[in-house]
């Protein structure tokens, strides 16, 4: 039976080590899909001196079909920004609506898409970094193979693919580490346009969701230029529990039930 | 045996033993070589700070949460600053800026998050996240930047045509100690793109330390051989002789070598203040060893053979040379005492040169007189004088006819002028103020004050008793509240704090009726959109203290610090029961030194008069007579302040050694005539042993006063205002001790009140000048 199975997944990572890197990137976009998706995570920032900040948040992901996503992200502490929350919906062919709430405000505003290179809430990842990958938008190019922690990787560079996009993004080139096993990205690291490293992202302690998904319970992001560290770490996770659309719904939102 | 005696068979026994003495004296100067390679160039601000303040403390707790408010600065000055092609270099210059070892953050136009909520949009993007590739996103860059609160004045001008690059260094690895190397790598980043730009110059506080080190060997370069230069042709005037001006080289040369050594064993660094000791022991030392040729020159001249006039020498001048050198090292040891390290380092380095010069010229000399030969050369008899010299005898003497007439003559102007300068004179204590305005450290911080905000800061601490507590609106409106009161005191050029992002993030979304958050949880909320690094030097991360940063060009302690005075009694009248308010930054502490300079100053006279005094009641065994003989050397002190008050010399770390330094010198003048009037002359009546000793001791008096006064107008030269000041100042005490000398001392001699049955242990007068 065990020869089976070693016969299949040697069949599989053969099949991916044949692929472009396009072809890993549409693969992997697929792969580790799931319809809905509840995941409580804490968020730890470290500033340069070592002190650390918490919060926690809580994140939906929804799969509308068609390969489109809605996530809507809420601070559940520290007490003070409970409830500020971000929603996101992924729209074929156009740019990503994103709004961000304040309870204190009690206000929906829409985050511009023009930019996307601020910080998210303080973190080290950036707007642009809480989005899903737009593989329409980049340009990959598999550069080597290179071993991780016993694990070989394909790395594959992710360029801007259009003079739009460049102007859009943080980043001049991201280099991504993803498991050829799995296809899972394990490690990613952004440059600036000039060829400079600015931030690290690793992501470890992997989990089997089911079949071939596959999830990071840590991922730690690396600021070189701003001395600054965030890692993220899941507290719980549900794939099972089904979202209701209108849980993506600026509604939603604005009547609160969200944080029901 | 007497200290005299005891001095005196010193001398004789090198005189007899020269090999053996020059032996020892080249084993110690060749070991000497060592430690004296040691020696580095230290300057740093923490020496011009008092040691043991309470309030450093507070400083350093406060550098520890929020950084060093001292940085490294790039200043760019531009009229096409906004165009493609110079936000390309300046992004360049920025990422090369940062990845010097050394810096641990870059503020500039790049670093800042522009917050735009127009049209229902919120916009959240680095101001510059890239350098624009066409005009117009470059001036759609530079509006946004124009209508930016935060970075005005800060990283911008108002005409947006400067920018500053901002670099915080890390203080805590070492690399405060190496700021050379640090604004040498900064310089070499500037190179790269040196033309790019119409000004690109480096400012803070790496420069200061660099221009401070470079003022340091310039002046070394410049005013040591200059002191050696006054000091030959001192030598040569007076002994006409290039070969008698060797010897007071070779003693000042071993004094300055071991003094050297003795920096290098006790990790003294050449500071500010300490790189100006070698000149000091060349022109100062020179004057004992001119004394002792000049009598042993006479003692030659008299047709002696060379030990007869060794010891002849030794008898008339061993005592007059041991007391004048303590008075002088007195002058010096007295800085000790104060509480600021870079003075009490130039006291420690100076009085010890100063002790070890007058050891080396009592064995060197003899030694070297007695083990080669010399001629007797074209010098006068010192019983013939010249003419200007006999005519300043007879108007001397005119003088001590009239003595109440005299003394009054003297003593009026000296404290009419001592009075005005004590109330006019403020101290001062400022590491720019080291500076001449026309150099290009003062030239720079001007044109930044003048575009962007003054290189001067300080901090305004607020302290909460629980963590989170600025994340009130109540602590924030306190926050500011005082950042309003210092704007309407219009002495500030900006200030930044927590409260300026959050009023920027408030009116970036549209909430123009309050300048900031009603409630604590839009303040939380607003904070979600700043990333750390952005507010670290302003709030701690537990968001309980909160630092004000004051950016002003107050450079001067006389304006700086009554301000800061009526800053912290606004403070005191204001301050909510539930915070506790500092002010403090490292400039303040280094100003807060001007009342230990004050003090030290003071204390300085205080303790050379009284040594003095002391020195010259055991030497004539006579409280009165030493009392008495101090008047002449204290009254120019007089002079000193009022021409500090005239030319508005401010007391400053160097400047405030003037006095205490020039009565140590200057009293070793009145030694010698009193040595002279109450020894060979005490046999004769008053008036005419008043005369004998002026006429034998005229010349080495003016000589070596005037020599003094010569070296210290070498330092004149210095680039550092400070010691060009306290040149000036202490060449002026100098010459005018020597017309006390000159025309008080001999007045006060003729009086009744300072004839005592005493002679001190000196040889008879000699039948020749009887």
């Amino acid at each position: 039976m065990n020869r089976i199975i070693w016969s299949v997944l040697f069949a599989v990572s053969a099949t991916f080590a044949g692929m472009s890197a396009r072809e890993v990137m549409d693969v992997q976009a697929l792969r580790h899909k799931v319809p809905h998706e509840t995941t409580v995570m804490k968020i730890e920032l470290i500033d340069r001196r070592a002190y650390q900040e918490e919060r926690i948040l809580r994140r939906l992901d929804l799969d509308r079909g068609n390969d489109l996503m809605s996530s809507l992200m809420v601070f559940d502490a520290p007490a003070d920004v409970r409830g500020t929350a971000l929603l996101t919906r992924e729209n074929a062919g156009q740019p990503n609506d994103q709004w961000i709430y304040f309870p204190s405000r009690r206000r929906l505003q829409r985050i511009a898409q023009a930019r996307r290179n601020g910080y998210f809430m303080g973190t080290d990842f950036t707007y642009e970094d809480m989005d899903p990958e737009s593989i329409d938008d980049y340009a990959y190019a598999h550069v080597r193979s290179e071993n991780i922690n016993s694990n070989d990787c394909f790395v594959i560079e992710a360029v801007p693919a259009s003079e739009k996009i460049q102007r859009a993004s943080g980043y001049g080139k991201r280099v991504l580490w993803i498991r050829k096993d799995i296809l899972f990205t394990i490690r990613v690291e952004f440059y600036d346009r000039n060829g400079n490293l600015m931030k690290t992202q690793m992501n470890s302690e992997l989990e089997n969701l089911q079949g071939n998904v596959w999830r990071a319970r840590r991922s730690f992001m690396d600021n070189i230029n701003k001395q600054h560290q965030t890692i993220v770490e899941v507290i719980s996770r549900d794939v099972t529990t089904e979202l209701p659309e209108t849980a993506f719904t600026e509604r939603h939102i604005l009547t609160g039930r969200y944080m029901q | 045996m007497s200290l005299g005696e005891s001095i005196r068979r010193q001398m004789l026994w090198h005189s007899r033993h020269p090999l053996l003495t020059l032996a020892v004296l080249g084993a110690i100067s060749a070991l000497a070589f060592i430690p004296a390679g040691r020696v580095r160039i230290v300057t740093s601000i923490d020496s011009l700070m008092m040691k043991d303040d309470p309030e450093r403390e507070y400083y350093l707790q406060t550098r520890r949460i929020f950084g060093s408010e001292a940085m490294a600065m790039v200043y760019i000055e531009d009229p096409n600053l906004f165009s493609p092609t110079k936000l390309a270099a300046m992004q360049e210059l920025v990422n090369e800026l940062e990845n010097i070892h050394g810096i641990i953050s870059a503020e500039s136009l790049f670093s800042v998050t522009d917050i735009d909520a127009r049209d229902d949009q919120l916009d959240i993007h680095p101001l510059i996240g890239w350098a624009p590739e066409n005009h117009p996103d470059a001036a759609a860059i530079q509006k946004r930047a124009r209508a930016h609160p935060v970075i005005q004045r800060l990283l911008l001008s108002p005409d947006a045509d400067a920018t500053a690059i901002q670099l915080r260094i890390d203080m805590d690895n070492g690399h405060a100690d190496d700021m050379r190397a640090l604004c040498a790598e900064i310089e070499n980043v500037l190179a790269l793109h040196t033309g790019t730009f119409d000004r690109l110059k480096q400012l803070g506080r790496p420069y200061v330390i660099d221009q401070e080190t470079a003022y340091i060997l310039h002046d070394q370069r410049v005013i040591m051989p200059l002191a050696i230069c006054v000091l030959v042709i001192m030598l040569v005037s007076i002994l006409t002789s290039f070969k008698g001006a060797v010897l007071p080289l070779l003693t000042s040369g071993i004094s300055i070598l071991w003094t050297l050594a003795f920096m290098g064993i006790f990790k003294l660094p050449i500071t500010e203040l300490t790189f100006m000791v070698p000149a000091l022991i060349i022109v100062i030392g020179s004057t004992e060893d001119i004394h002792l040729l000049a009598e042993y020159r006479s003692g030659r001249k008299a047709g002696m053979e060379r030990q007869p006039a060794i010891e002849r020498m030794v008898a008339r001048l061993a005592i007059a040379v041991i007391f004048t050198a303590i008075t002088t090292f007195a002058g010096f040891a007295t800085i000790i005492a104060t509480p600021i390290p870079v003075l009490r380092q130039f006291g420690i380095v100076a009085s010890f040169g100063l002790l070890v010069n007058p050891l080396v010229t009592i064995s060197l000399i003899p030694a070297c007189l007695a083990l080669f030969p010399d001629h007797a050369g074209r010098a006068r008899s010192d019983t013939s004088i010249t003419r200007i010299e006999t005519r300043v005898l007879e108007i001397l003497a005119r003088m001590r006819r009239r003595p109440v007439i005299t003394i009054l003559c003297v003593s009026l102007p000296c404290i009419a002028a001592g009075i005005y300068g004590a109330t006019c004179v403020k101290a001062d204590n400022n590491i720019i103020a080291f500076f001449r305005s026309n150099s290009p450290i003062v030239q720079r911080a001007d044109r930044m004050h003048e575009k962007l905000s003054g290189t001067e800061s300080f901090c305004i601490r607020l302290d909460a008793a629980e963590p989170f507590a600025f994340r009130n609106p109540e602590n924030l409106g306190y926050a500011l509240q005082l950042q309003d009161y210092l704007v309407e005191a219009g002495w500030i050029d900006r200030s930044i704090s927590l409260t300026d992002y959050l009023a920027y993030i408030h009116a970036a979304l549209g909430e123009s009726n309050t300048s900031l958050p009603a409630t604590t949880q839009g303040i939380a909320e607003y904070l979600l959109l700043l990333h750390r690094n952005e507010i670290e030097p302003y709030v701690s991360p537990d968001y309980q203290i909160l630092n004000i940063v004051v950016r002003h060009n107050l450079r001067s302690s006389r304006e700086l610090m009554p301000r800061i005075q009526a800053l912290r009694e606004h403070i005191a009248q204001t301050c909510p029961p539930n915070l506790e308010a500092g002010v403090t930054g490292e400039m303040l502490l280094v100003n807060k030194a001007v009342k230990a300079i004050i003090a030290g100053q003071l204390r300085g006279i205080l303790v050379i008069a009284f040594i003095a005094a002391l020195l010259l009641s055991i030497l004539f065994r006579s409280v009165r007579i030493g009392c008495i003989a101090l008047v002449p050397n204290l009254l120019p002190i007089g002079i000193q302040f009022g021409v500090m008050a005239l030319a508005g010399i401010p007391l400053n770390t160097a400047t405030s050694m003037a006095a205490a330094i020039s009565i140590g010198l200057a009293v070793d003048d009145t030694i010698h005539l009193l040595m002279r009037f109450y020894g060979q002359d005490r046999n004769l009546p008053p008036a005419l042993a008043v005369e004998r000793s002026l006429r034998h001791l005229i010349r080495p008096i003016t000589a070596t006063s005037l020599s003094l006064t010569l070296g210290f107008l070498v330092m004149r030269f210095s680039r550092f205002v400070p010691i060009s000041d306290f040149a000036l100042l202490a060449a002026m005490v100098l010459l005018a001790a020597l017309v006390a000398d000159l025309v008080l001392t001999p007045t006060l001699l003729s009086l009744k009140i300072m004839h005592p049955p005493y002679r001190p242990e000196t040889e008879e007068p000699s039948s020749e000048e009887l």
